[in-house]
């Protein structure tokens, strides 16, 4: 019941990684709630990211070799674990619309005034769709393509971006209240740091299983540290200004101007933007038909790919009805709303397999094993 | 766009689920046009000007409703 | 079994399909927003007026012609700008309509152009001190919110009517609102006047204690080639805003006396006068720190600045370039300084408006005490105490080390 036969290494799940927790956070930068301290409190929402991440990671090194859905099957039984698998499914597919619809109201907002959203979602969901399709093996190779593109031209940007920076707007530093900074925080740590519970569909096929802890926390720290240079950026040039922008990080890009001849280079900063959303909407269609394919005991989970698009792209478009809804629900409701998603369910099921001693069973013998006794007996 | 929808679903069908029809996967073919036709209903109801409420929004006040918030 | 059958077909397939790629490429591009130039209308500046009837605003743009800009290259050079030319020969044209709103002006006006009115190239706006002291928030808001205009639109006060300052040209420039977007930038530079970007006046509406600044456009009257007279802009001094209301201005001296201590002198010159004759020094390098004090319940600022000049020009036959007369005119140039900086933190407390960011430096030195300061900023601001540390410098004298006549 091979359903992928795709392998990525480490490097490229770093890549990935950092791809899907940067995704559309540049869009809608972590932390705004504190203010000026926004940086701080996306370095301690690292650190919370870090342990909610090391709780599934423990969950996915006592099953190497399986995905979520799989380790509900086993720990819960039957039942009980299509249902919470179910509910980590609704999760994923309910994010991948969340990121779909973050884009097109960006892309729709700035770039493409009178194109509807429709097409925009149809757009990016067709590509995501076919990376998906192919197998987590492309999304992984794509990342490694797409990522040192994007983060070049990021680079360059915010080189250019120095000569508008002035410390003094984010001095004084930590005066936000302990209470307000410390809920940015968890903010910044759901999203998007811990959104990475999704690679529990994913690690299973990491070619060695042992860089599974390393690449992801690598990949998570080295996306909180471009989180927080944009944050840093977004106050030393937008100053008092940047709590009222809807996109800060476009806008602060938007005021390079080098000898009035390197202008307008916000397009090329959106690319790193796009490929992100792309490589994290495809990681997430992925992981649900994935699950989905699991969970009816499917064969491939190929032919779910495209209707769950579908399915996933009328979602985005009923999101947010407006700019006031998404950030009241960026704001107060996605921390305490992802939270059972992201920690409840994989430290639940951690805690009852340490407590049943259920574990598979041949995973560090034979780390490339694919097939299990366990999978083998339920067939 | 009704059209061109249409057109859509029907692509999908002929790539995706008539293969499994020829291979005979039924189970495959059972759960791809079942959430083929959810998308295909739905986005039907959309293009004639059925209004869903969004989701956010519903989300967003059965949390506050049952979840006294901190922080604000 | 595939959507996308690039993995799975054979290289003829594939280039045919690349072809259909391609062809599909470029007939498909942007296929909703796409922006032919034929069918839009630049808009290069804009002034804002408040019009007769009450509450309603004159809005007024200045659009590009690229016809004009083209064709007839150079014969009448800089003349072409606003008012005067025939009209076929003019680089610009100006529209005019009454709305309620910006934006409702904006989408008027597009039928007056005949073409969608694009914002992505507008350089400078200009609000008559008339609609600024009502507010200038009424006006700027759609500038900010909607995506076209840049962050970095220069932002003015006309003296008068905005209209007017939109009519007439500005430098040699054949399109008026470049000609002041440039001649903006260069008042900055020699110390006359604020240069403000949208981003900056943004910063600084948005802050609560920094209040916002402008530039002032005038119109003066000039000679021109043929002796007829004719109306050109020129910037001069700066509007001092009160939350988004003006309340005065600055001379140019104290203009200058503001900059300073926001540390954006970069050269200028400054004129004194010793030995029975007037000389300038030429501003080469300026470096200024602000530094807030609480001392014994008072508040003082500390405000040191370090000046590098050079002797530009002297209008007596003294030789100067001896060290003690250049120490005494390092001293001269200190007392200038001085008092431009104090006359202009004079005005700024008379006006009560916070324009240098003393209340911000006070929340980054005291951020504990500035809670409790806070509410009271508007009333402690012309309280303040500043204490001047000025250190001149005049570092050389241009090609003559003594005055080519000398009085014996």
């Amino acid at each position: 019941m091979a359903l992928e036969k795709g392998k990525i290494n480490s490097s490229s799940l770093i890549m990935l990684i950092f791809a899907f927790a940067v995704g559309s956070s540049i869009i809608a930068p972590p932390g705004r709630g504190a203010g000026t301290d926004a940086w701080i409190a996306i370095l301690i929402g690292i650190t919370e990211g870090l342990l909610i991440a090391a709780v599934f990671l423990l969950l996915s090194k006592r099953f190497p070799n399986k995905t979520l859905v799989e380790i509900c099957d086993l720990v819960y039984g039957p039942y009980l674990g299509k249902i919470i698998s179910i509910l980590f499914l609704c999760y994923l597919f309910h994010l991948g619309s969340l990121v779909l619809s973050d884009f097109t109201e960006y892309l729709s907002s700035l770039f493409l005034i009178r194109t509807p959203p429709i097409v925009l979602v149809a757009a990016m969901s067709l590509i995501c769709v076919s990376a998906a399709k192919k197998g987590i093996e492309v999304i992984a190779r794509c990342a490694v393509i797409i990522i040192p593109v994007g983060l070049f031209f990021y680079l360059l940007t915010i080189l250019l971006l120095l000569k508008n920076f002035e410390i003094k707007y984010l001095q004084p530093v930590l005066t936000t209240p302990a209470e307000q900074l410390l809920w940015a925080a968890h903010g910044a740590a759901t999203f998007p740091f811990a959104e990475t519970v999704a690679f529990l569909m994913v690690l299973p096929f990491l070619t060695n299983k042992r860089d599974a802890v390393p690449a992801t926390f690598k990949g998570i720290i080295f996306a909180g540290l471009v989180l927080t240079i944009d944050a840093v950026l977004n106050v030393g040039i937008l100053g008092a200004s940047e709590k009222v922008y809807l996109y800060p990080s476009y806008y602060a890009i938007t005021t390079i101007s080098i000898a009035e001849f390197i202008t307008r280079v916000e397009i090329v900063a959106s690319l790193l933007v796009l490929g992100n959303g792309f490589l994290k909407i495809a990681v997430l269609l992925y992981g649900v038909s994935l699950g989905a394919a699991q969970l009816c005991s499917l064969r491939s989970y190929r032919p779910l790919v495209a209707p769950m698009a579908v399915l996933m792209s009328i979602l985005a478009l009923y999101n947010f009805p407006n700019p006031a809804e998404f950030i009241r629900f960026n704001n107060k409701i996605y921390p305490v709303y992802a939270l059972p998603f992201q920690l409840v369910i994989p430290l639940l099921t951690l805690l009852i397999a340490v407590m049943r001693k259920s574990a598979q069973r041949d995973v560090n013998s034979e780390p490339k094993g694919r097939r299990s006794p366990t999978e083998s007996r339920r067939r | 766009m009704v059209l061109l929808l249409i057109a859509l679903f029907i692509m999908i069908i002929v790539l995706e689920i008539v293969p499994l029809v020829k291979e005979r996967q039924w189970k495959e073919v059972t759960v791809a046009s079942v959430l083929l036709a959810a998308g295909f209903i739905l986005s039907m109801l959309i293009m004639f000007d059925i209004d869903f409420p969004y989701l956010a929004p519903v989300i967003s006040d059965f949390v506050e409703k049952w979840l006294a918030l901190p922080g604000s | 079994m595939s959507l996308f059958p690039i993995a799975e077909t054979k290289n003829k397939q594939l280039c045919l399909l690349l072809m259909i790629l391609l062809i599909i490429v470029v007939l498909f591009t942007g296929c909703w927003d796409w922006e032919e130039l034929n069918n839009l209308t630049i808009v290069s500046g804009i002034g804002l007026d408040q019009a007769e009837e009450p509450g309603k605003i004159l809005f007024t743009a200045q659009v590009i012609r690229p016809a004009a800009l083209s064709g007839s290259g150079g014969d009448s050079g800089g003349t072409r700008g606003g008012g005067e030319g025939s009209a076929e020969t003019q680089a610009v044209r100006v529209l005019t309509t009454t709305e309620e709103t910006v934006f409702q002006a904006v989408r008027k006006l597009s039928t007056q152009a005949s073409n969608r009115l694009l914002l992505s190239h507008l350089q400078v706006i200009v609000i008559s001190r008339e609609a600024a002291e009502q507010g200038i928030y009424h006006y700027i808001d759609f500038f900010a919110r909607d995506p076209e205009p840049r962050p970095d639109i220069r932002v003015l006060v006309a003296e008068k009517e905005a209209g007017e300052i939109m009519r007439q040209p500005c430098g040699v420039s054949n399109i008026p609102a470049l000609g002041l977007y440039r001649a903006v930038q260069t008042a900055e530079l020699n110390a006359l006047a604020p240069d403000i970007t949208m981003q900056e006046a943004n910063i600084r509406l948005a802050s609560e204690t920094i209040e916002l600044i402008a530039p002032i456009a005038k119109l003066y009257q000039e000679k021109g080639v043929s002796g007829v007279t004719k109306t050109r802009i020129d910037i001069d001094g700066t509007a001092v805003f009160r939350g988004d209301k003006m309340v005065g201005k600055l001379n140019h001296r104290e203009t200058r006396g503001l900059l300073w201590i926001l540390g954006k002198v970069k050269t200028g010159i400054i004129v004194t006068e010793h030995a029975e004759g007037k000389q300038s020094l030429e501003i080469v390098k300026a470096q200024s720190k602000i530094t807030p004090e609480i001392r014994n319940n008072e508040l003082v600022v500390k405000i040191a600045v370090d000046v590098t000049s050079n002797l530009g020009d002297q209008q007596c036959s003294k030789n100067l370039t001896d060290p003690v007369m250049i120490a005494s005119l390092e001293e001269k140039q200190t007392a200038e300084i001085k008092k431009e900086i104090s006359g202009a933190v004079k005005k700024a407390q008379e006006l009560k408006a916070d324009i240098f960011g003393f209340g911000d430096e006070l929340r980054r030195k005291y951020p504990e005490q500035w809670k409790k300061l806070e509410q009271h900023w508007a009333e402690l601001f012309p309280g303040i105490k500043i204490e001047l540390e000025i250190k001149s410098q005049i570092k050389a004298t241009g090609a003559l080390i003594e005055p080519i006549y000398q009085q014996k």
